[in-house]
């Protein structure tokens, strides 16, 4: 694929430079009942990030990106791109801002009446660039998405992924330096959620482009995120680098999102523990151990399970590599007298081992 | 020389395919604006204009509520101004096209305003300007749905063009009424009726093909 020409070359030096700036961001809806869809909202996004914004449905994640492309108007605070405060841009402003960031949806949004060439093509056709230029950079942005043979194609003929590579290629068009993605793999299966995924990472490592998605799946963050920001009830809950809210989740709400891909009790080991020892300390105890990925830089050493116990046994669970720190959770059993160890108590006291029940005999 | 019966049928049909075509071309392009303008003047349009969007829409349901017949008259006046005239197909005309301006823009209206509100937010997140939006999201998308109004729009064009004999029209309504029914010529009644299906069922099987070719749903 021919490397597109950038319109707004992005200096290396300020590859880690503040991007998009929330600053005090509130915006309410009002009317009958008046909502407050977001409550001062600060954070920033940086070049180049890949940074997720998570939240159960109605958190406010809608509202908040599309503040960044005043698709939504702030009611009170700002957002800054470059430091450039886009509330106060006149209507010619706004859509020259926002040809500089491109948009992908969850339900696709293509016109049914046009060709996926026509699709793609519509924002430059709009901009008032020349024909042949169009056709050009249609091609490069079709052979990039692999979709080289659909040109022709109405939407209606495509597969999800398909249509969404489309909206991707419609996106980039404009070479833009920020790529917002509104739930953008919701609506499609796992593999094909992948594949998109694979996607937005080549782009974002190819263009250094900063991509801000929103999403309510966490297996969407682990994928391809390095910030994340937790929204709740129209409020940021938790923020920080994807591998540390993963593997220290605060907030509720973050753990109620991470629970689909955490690793809890099976239904058949909690129905036969008891959650008192048998007086001699025999029979067997039930742990959950936590990595938060803080010391483990180089995976988890089988030596610190062992020094639980030499009779450990692993039961359910697992670890993610995420940028680099492994984490997650392992359940074990070990037989119950290591209550007794004092380093056992140590690091019970540490909070990374937690004690889930007793079981009086092999389960 | 008199004129031959056949003479008269090729007249009638001049004339209505002229009332017809005309009146179409006004009605369907007026409609068109008309139906744009209600859409985007809305509260919460493209460009609200909420006080101006109720007085066209209280407008356009006055005239949608008086009859043809009626309107035909009542819009005597009207049509002196514009065609210099009350009598002859140019005078119908006039009529003809103001009746059918408001239905016409009511069925776009609606296909306007189905129009899916996401592809409407895409569009401005792409850049779009409103005009363009206008062109390429809101009629772009709603065509099969406006060639599929114009052929409804056209259909009932016929039917009212009959009774533009009032005001000295002709056309084949005119015939149909002064030969079929006040001369008690039945065949030339029934002539005429199938002549106007066969004009109906043309115009509805090309508007048909028509809007099949440009939905691409």
């Amino acid at each position: 694929m021919r490397e597109p020409s950038r319109a707004h070359p992005v200096p290396l030096a300020e590859s880690s430079s503040v991007h998009i700036r929330f600053d005090h961001l509130h915006k309410k809806y009002s009317g009958y009942n008046e909502v407050a869809a977001l409550k001062d909202i600060s954070f920033e996004v940086h070049r180049s990030d890949i940074f997720g914004i998570i939240g159960r449905s109605g958190a406010g994640k809608s509202t908040l990106i599309r503040c960044i492309n005043m698709l939504e108007k702030p009611s009170a605070g700002g957002v800054y791109i470059d430091d450039n405060d886009v509330g106060l841009l006149d209507e010619n402003e706004l859509v020259a801002q926002r040809r500089r960031i491109g948009m992908i949806f969850q339900h696709f949004n293509l016109l049914a009446a046009k060709t996926v060439r026509d699709n793609i093509g519509l924002p430059l056709k709009a901009a008032g660039a020349p024909k042949a230029f169009i056709r050009e950079r249609v091609n490069d942005l079709l052979e990039m998405v692999n979709l080289a043979n659909k040109a022709d194609v109405y939407p209606a003929n495509l597969s999800g992924g398909q249509k969404q590579r489309v909206g991707i290629a419609r996106a980039l068009v404009h070479n833009p330096e920020i790529l917002l993605c509104d739930e953008a793999t919701s609506a499609l299966d796992p593999e094909t959620t992948l594949s998109i995924l694979d996607l937005l990472r080549k782009i974002n490592e190819k263009l250094k482009i900063t991509i801000v998605l929103i999403t309510h799946d966490m297996s969407v963050i682990r994928n391809i995120c390095n910030k994340v920001v937790v929204l709740d009830h129209g409020e940021i809950v938790e923020q920080g680098d994807v591998w540390s809210v993963f593997g220290n989740p605060q907030a509720d709400a973050t753990k109620a999102l991470l629970s689909p891909i955490r690793h809890d009790i099976p239904d058949d080991l909690k129905q036969n523990l008891a959650h008192e020892i048998s007086p001699d300390s025999s029979g067997r105890i039930f742990l959950n151990l936590t990595f938060s990925g803080e010391e483990q830089e180089e995976g988890v050493p089988l030596a610190t399970l062992l020094s639980i116990s030499p009779d450990i046994r692993l039961l359910h669970g697992g670890l993610d590599r995420i940028q680099g720190h492994s984490q997650g959770n392992l359940l074990v059993s070990a037989p119950a007298s290591v209550l007794n160890s004092p380093v056992f108590q140590y690091r019970l006291s540490t909070q990374s081992i937690k004690v889930l029940g007793y079981a009086p005999d092999d389960v | 020389m008199p004129l031959t019966m056949f003479d008269r049928y090729l007249r009638a049909l001049n004339e209505t395919l002229l009332m017809v075509g005309i009146s179409s071309v006004i009605a369907i392009s007026c409609g068109l604006l008309l139906a744009v303008t209600l859409v985007v003047t809305v509260p919460g349009g493209l460009y609200p204009r909420p006080k101006f969007n109720k007085i066209l829409s209280i407008i356009v349901n006055m005239f949608r509520s008086v009859p043809f017949i009626i309107l035909l008259v009542a819009l005597i006046p009207v049509t002196r101004f514009l065609v210099g005239t009350t009598l002859g197909t140019w005078a119908a005309i006039v009529p003809l096209s103001i009746n059918l301006i408001p239905f016409y823009a009511r069925i776009v209206q609606v296909s306007l305003l189905e129009v899916d509100k996401g592809l409407i937010e895409a569009a401005f997140a792409m850049g779009l300007k409103r005009h363009h939006i206008i062109w390429h999201v809101l009629l772009g998308e709603s065509l099969p749905a406006i060639i599929g109004g114009m052929t409804v729009c056209v259909v009932v064009m016929i039917s009212a063009s009959a009774m533009a004999g009032a005001v000295g029209a002709g056309g084949l309504g005119d015939l149909a009424i002064r030969y079929g029914y006040d001369r008690y010529e039945t065949k030339v009644l029934f002539d005429i009726i199938i002549i106007l299906i066969v004009m109906v069922t043309i115009v509805q099987l090309t508007g048909e093909k028509l809007a099949r070719l440009t939905d691409h749903r």
